[in-house]
């Protein structure tokens, strides 16, 4: 068996319906214990193939497959579901809906249960796989009082005492913190070697020393590349890039050098690496670090004088003072003691990790939730001939905000309508409805799908619909919380210059995110919240150097600060 | 909408088996409804009462909590009844109060009484076995004593879970739709209609994270073996079958002795 490998796909295809095939004649080989990336843009089949490896597709949900997969030698779609899924179990992206059970106990339990193991030797087993992820304390507790990132634990544990020898991690962090992130990547790291991972993943900075190869799919299902790690990076970058794949910070970096010329041997792929390296080879030494400083000062510490908008600092458009909020049945303040302003033209980051009243706080600046004196939200109406407080009844004209998720805020049935409803409530003549429409449909690249139902969307066109229908209606500030989240690299910058651009132009944006490298690439102020305290206010580029503040609060800095910062000793010498 | 919560306690009554419990409770009530007199539901209640302080150690204040929403429609029904009873059928009509074609009796007042206290007998044993059952185990318990089909089993108790989740998510659509400009009423007729706009958001997410879990439970070899084994011990033990004995005497005697001092009336005559 250890030549042919634990999983083998010949010429495997697979279609939903007959006609666009969704894979296209995938041939590859897996060993035992080897641990794969899958790396591919939104939508190019990473998650179907998945479920085609545990007989899922098609014999749960219907479809025509051709070739073969051959799982331990058993075909994945004539075995039955139960018989595979003993050898490859799945954690899946939302960790809301892969419980069946109440209790963390029950839950691990559950597949144990299934497979008919004797009550007697449940208990032993149920502990010892929630020691492996470091959750033994959490036995008897209900998993909604869980944080994401242990309810993805808890998800592992409840594998790791099926005891299946194939694991299968479907963007396993996409909805977590960078706190969750950390935990769940350290717990991948530590599993035991003879387990074969299959791992989705886009935030490879903190997976990329897991991997001994990648797999690479484009969007028409197709494989484009299936190497080692490091030769993988060398030389596919550029594909990758093309596709709106997100790449490790290090190897962007690597590959840059490599381009004007310095090559350094091994292709370093993470910090600690990337570090010999530069202990090693003294004479590349200055140039290298030219090279970095350069990268750093594009997308992380900004010079000041690289903010064109208009951020005037005398006139404050939000002001929030001794704000505090209590949830009606809890009994811990959610939000306690903030005070600070917003000026007109800010762009403003708002981080911290989940739980820690970022929304919250997002929805008592455009009043969904009253507040109470001393608690004091200001908002400014600036348009006003005389420069003023805000009415009640203007805050939501001048603030408009895009839900984390944006099926929430849908209203119409088709995109165009679902743009021009803002637009209609407010009142403006038909003309001037079908010009900014249209408008916004070309910017946001909608213009095709202007008669779809926004249900009917793809995840990442439904976040820019969502945000088009918001921007549409040219508010004085925008408040965006995760706008970026599961969207790909070229998505997500495009989305960002559009902002840049509204923000050069006089609006004031508010932005909320668990993704740091947006943070420091583009805000120019930040607060972030701990607990429910604002832990710091002040500006973007000075945060990286509260050292104590970025780790109490449990946020990372950019990667390639860190090496930057930790290099620099070297390059002076 | 959480009229009725479990509580989480170490009690005789938590520990009885969930569908002993259920059955008990429905022969009782089920026997009840044919008292027409206002003393044996009364009775029976205040049993309930004791049983779920002393037996269940839920205090009285949560069981009141979860009864007060529901008191005005019990007053109401009460009112109700107590209007409408039809003193024809009296033997003797005492009149207490007469108001155009409204005469309300003796009698009337008697048989709104028992209608209130029947519904509010009702309620507290509802109370009595949702509060001191613990969700999984009434599942299990039906699976394993009343052979259930675990597969609707199971889905129940994912559905259990969901309920929260999709009240949350209720509220996420009420505010982005306000934040969009939307006008929101308040009032009955709003609700309604805003419900059926929220419908289609909310059957998708509920849908798709439906077929999520059904996805994950599958891969999880559920019904990989036409027969499962258990982690939770539901067995049918002996505080249950003691339970079952003192809750059923008790019940007899307390029978018996409604019908010795002639207070008990079966069945729908005429009240004395």
């Amino acid at each position: 068996m250890a030549n042919s490998g634990i999983i083998k796909l010949t010429n495997f295809s697979f279609s939903y319906d007959g006609k666009n095939k969704i894979l296209k004649n995938i041939t590859l080989k897996i060993n035992k214990g080897e641990r794969i990336l899958v790396l591919g843009p939104s939508g190019c089949g990473k998650s179907t193939l998945t479920l085609c490896l545990n007989g899922i597709i098609p014999q749960l949900i219907k479809g025509k497959v051709e070739g073969t997969i051959l799982v331990k030698g058993m075909s994945a779609a004539d075995t039955p579901i139960s018989s595979l899924s003993q050898h490859i179990g799945i954690v899946f992206q939302d960790p809301e809906s892969q419980f069946c059970m109440l209790t963390v106990k029950d839950e691990i339990a559950f597949g144990l249960e299934n497979l008919m193991i004797a009550r007697k030797n449940m208990e032993e087993k149920i502990k010892s796989s929630l020691e492996k992820v470091d959750l033994l304390p959490y036995y008897e507790w209900m998993l909604n009082r869980l944080s994401g990132g242990m309810k993805q634990r808890v998800s592992l544990a409840s594998l790791l005492a099926m005891d299946q020898e194939i694991l299968i991690f479907d963007e396993p962090t996409s909805n977590l913190d960078p706190k969750g992130t950390r935990e769940v990547s350290e717990i991948i790291t530590k599993l035991p070697k003879d387990k074969t991972l299959i791992i989705i993943e886009h935030k490879l900075d903190e997976f990329i020393d897991i991997f001994d190869r990648i797999l690479l799919i484009d969007n028409r299902g197709r494989v484009v590349a299936f190497d080692y790690t490091k030769e993988f990076f060398l030389n596919y970058q550029q594909q990758i890039k093309k596709m709106g794949v997100w790449l490790p910070q290090i190897s962007k970096y690597i590959y840059k050098l490599y381009k004007s010329g310095i090559k350094l041997d091994n292709f370093p792929l993470n910090k600690e690496e990337a570090k010999k390296a530069f202990e090693k080879n003294t004479n590349i030494r200055q140039q290298s670090f030219a090279v970095l400083k350069q990268e750093i000062s594009k997308d992380i510490c900004r010079p000041a004088g690289s903010y064109k908008g208009s951020c005037n600092p005398d006139q404050c458009i939000v002001k929030v003072e001794n704000l505090c909020h209590k949830f009606r049945q809890s009994n811990k303040y959610a939000l306690e003691n903030i005070n600070f302003t917003v000026n007109k033209g800010d762009f403003l980051g708002i981080v911290g990790n989940n739980g820690s009243g970022k929304t919250t706080l997002a929805k008592l600046i455009i009043s969904l939730y009253p507040t109470k004196l001393p608690s004091k939200i200001t908002i400014y109406n600036p348009n006003s001939s005389k420069y003023r407080e805000a009415k009640k009844d203007e805050i939501l004209e001048l603030i408009g905000f895009v839900f984390q998720n944006p099926e929430h805020q849908f209203v119409e049935d088709s995109v165009y309508k679902e743009i021009a409803y803002g637009l209609k409530v407010k009142g403006c003549d038909a003309l001037s409805i079908s010009k900014k429409t249209d408008e916004m449909l070309k910017i946001m690249g909608l213009e095709k799908l202007k008669d779809t139902n926004p249900f009917n969307l793809s995840q990442g066109q439904k976040r820019k619909l969502s945000v088009a229908s918001i921007l549409v209606m040219d508010h004085e500030i925008v408040i965006l919380d995760e706008p970026t989240f599961g969207l790909d690299y070229i998505t997500t910058t495009n989305l960002m210059n559009l902002l840049v651009r509204l923000n050069k132009k006089g609006t004031t944006v508010i932005i909320i995110t668990h993704d740091m490298n947006i943070i420091f690439k583009y805000t120019r102020n930040l607060l972030v919240l701990k607990n429910g305290n604002l832990a710091f206010s002040g500006s973007t580029r000075k945060f990286l150097n509260e050292k104590e503040i970025i780790k109490s609060s449990d946020l990372g800095v950019p990667l390639l600060y860190e090496l930057y910062s930790e290099v620099s000793s070297y390059a002076i010498l | 909408m959480q009229f009725f919560e479990y509580f989480e306690r170490d009690s005789v009554l938590h520990r009885i088996n969930p569908s002993i419990k259920l059955i008990l409770i429905i022969i009782l009530v089920f026997t009840i409804t044919f008292a027409y007199d206002p003393y044996t539901p009364f009775i029976f209640s205040i049993l309930a009462i004791i049983q779920i302080t002393l037996l269940g150690k839920i205090p009285v204040k949560q069981i009141f909590k979860m009864i007060l929403p529901l008191s005005f429609i019990l007053a109401g029904i009460t009112v109700t009844s107590i209007i409408s009873y039809n003193t024809a059928l009296e033997e003797v009509s005492n009149i207490i109060l007469s108001w155009k074609t409204i005469q309300i009796t003796t009698g009337s007042i008697k048989f709104g009484l028992t209608i209130g206290f029947r519904i509010s007998c009702f309620l507290l044993y509802s109370i009595l076995f949702v509060a001191t059952t613990d969700p999984t185990d009434f599942i299990l318990s039906l699976i394993v004593q009343l052979r259930l089909n675990p597969k609707i089993g199971y889905s129940t108790l994912v559905g259990y879970r969901f309920i929260p989740l999709l009240s949350t998510e209720y509220q996420n659509i009420y505010d982005a739709h306000k934040i969009r400009g939307a006008k929101e009423k308040s009032g009955v007729i709003a609700k309604i209609k805003r419900f059926k706009k929220y419908a289609v958001p909310l059957m998708v997410i509920a849908a798709r994270k439906a077929q999520r879990v059904a996805i994950a439970m599958s891969s999880k070899c559920f019904c990989a073996y036409p027969k499962r084994t258990y982690f939770r011990d539901v067995r049918v033990r002996k505080i249950d079958i003691m339970y079952t004995i003192l809750f059923t005497a008790l019940s007899i005697i307390i029978f018996a002795l409604l019908i010795k001092f002639n207070i008990l009336n079966w069945g729908y005559r005429s009240l004395r």
